[in-house]
């Protein structure tokens, strides 16, 4: 009887740890950014990726990928919610020794120096978060557009569609018999 | 608008018809019904004044847009290829109004202003009436379009998007502007005054409107791909920025002009079929 309890345990226990996928926090995995630095002008986009990487052996599951951005200079107001609108990413279990490459987009909506990774977790209480290495992005102030162009263009298409309807006016009157 | 018993047109005034030059009676016989109906209709909403009117708030409308999209430090972060999107959808979005508000007064209008009895009087097909409105509602969307050709090429100028720009917003507002025409005579051929035309119309347009507002979250899984794949606006206009922003193709994006295509043809098809309905209202003034 004892031997068919040993047994019996002992099969559980296989079960159990074979079938539950690991989590970050059981086999923490890695996660790297493609690269560490980057520059781009005020408005543009900035787009790179992440590789997730399992280093055990059993499948990583649950794992939710999530970007983030915040400003090395304390009088940069930032909000991660207008640099990118898809920031957070739930991936497919990764087998292991398997790795998943994850693409990002951000836009850079104010300028200065900033700080962007990718951390990992999972929906788990207490689950440990892995980070990446930081990416050191700097945002230079660019004007795109000629200010002082504007106006005539502004001004100038009211006024020629203005000028028609004056033409029309007047032609409305001209044609309008005298008597009337 | 009216058109006399003989298949010519003859502009009434005050319920007497002015007449007109027998040669010219003689060249409009030859021209088909419907392109004598476009011709009094463009007369009178160009040379009318009321077109020129709407144009002229319409273009004050991409001015203000442009000049804050250039100089205002809120605005101004925007990438040249996000401001040179974002005034082509505000140009295309209101030039599709202005087709709705023609193609509403349409028939409605016609009826408020009890000259519909002439027009039904007159032997020609009821759907060249139709297709004669809603040429002249659409000449409205072209002409908006002319008048924002400057404004995209102040703002996209620097960056070689303007013919990309134009091209399809030419083609995206072309789609959306027949959509609304083919509603406007629908509702228009069906309400009893104006003010119900228009209101209706509107309420419509608002509610076509209503998805591309939708936070990204609501924008996932099938029901909210499928809404923004039929709602002609949101799936036009989500196009418009990803041809122009993203600098995609149209043969990767042309797929979001599917739902806009459809919606058009049924909608126009719809506003022929419900012409043949077109009828007096009993005790009303036509």
């Amino acid at each position: 009887m004892k031997a068919y309890l040993r047994l019996t345990a002992s099969i559980a226990v296989v079960l159990a740890t074979g079938s539950a996928p690991a989590t970050v926090g059981a086999d923490p995995v890695a996660v790297t950014l493609d690269r560490a630095e980057a520059s781009i002008g005020l408005g543009q986009t900035l787009r790179f990726t992440s590789q997730v990487r399992n280093p055990g052996e059993q499948d990583a599951a649950g794992i939710i990928a999530h970007l983030n951005v915040f400003a090395t200079d304390p009088g940069v107001y930032v909000d991660p919610e207008d640099w990118s609108g898809e920031r957070t990413q739930y991936l497919d279990p990764i087998a292991g020794g398997e790795t998943e490459t994850l693409e990002w987009e951000l836009q850079a909506v104010n300028s200065g120096r900033f700080v962007v990774y990718v951390a990992l977790s999972t929906d788990q209480a207490a689950a440990p978060v892995t980070s990446s290495k930081s990416l050191q992005l700097s945002v230079a102030q660019e004007r795109t557009l000629d200010t002082g162009g504007a106006a005539p263009v502004a001004a100038g298409v009211p006024a020629v569609v203005a000028l028609l309807m004056g033409v029309a006016i007047l032609r409305r009157r001209r044609r309008r018999p005298a008597n009337s | 608008m009216a058109v006399d018993a003989s298949g010519g047109a003859a502009r009434v005034e005050a319920g007497k018809p002015r007449p007109e030059a027998p040669a010219g009676d003689a060249a409009r016989r030859s021209r088909p019904a419907w392109l004598v109906v476009t011709g009094r209709e463009l007369r009178d909403l160009w040379l009318g004044g009321r077109a020129l009117v709407l144009l002229f708030a319409y273009s004050v409308t991409l001015s203000v847009t442009t000049y804050l999209t250039a100089t205002n430090e809120a605005l101004n972060f925007l990438e040249q290829r996000e401001a040179v999107s974002l005034t082509l959808q505000v140009a295309v979005a209101i030039g599709v109004l202005l087709t709705l508000l023609a193609a509403a007064d349409a028939i409605s209008g016609e009826r408020e202003r009890g000259s519909l009895e002439s027009l039904l009087l007159a032997p020609i097909p009821r759907w060249s009436l139709t297709v004669g409105k809603g040429l002249a509602a659409l000449s409205l969307w072209l002409a908006a379009f002319v008048v924002s050709a400057p404004y995209v090429w102040y703002l996209g100028r620097g960056v070689r998007v303007v013919t990309t720009s134009l091209l399809n917003g030419l083609l995206v507002g072309s789609l959306l502007a027949l959509a609304m025409t083919g509603l406007g005579l629908v509702i228009s051929t069906f309400a009893s005054s104006n003010r119900v035309s228009l209101s209706v119309s509107v309420f419509v347009l608002l509610a076509l409107f209503a998805p591309t507002q939708m936070p990204s979250s609501a924008q996932r899984g099938w029901f909210g791909d499928l809404l923004l794949r039929v709602d002609p606006f949101t799936a036009g206009l989500r196009y418009l920025g990803r041809i122009i922003v993203n600098a995609r193709t149209f043969a990767q994006e042309g797929h979001w002009l599917i739902g806009p295509a459809i919606v058009a043809g049924v909608l126009v098809v719809a506003a022929v079929a419900v012409s043949t309905r077109l009828r007096l209202r009993t005790g009303g003034r036509g």
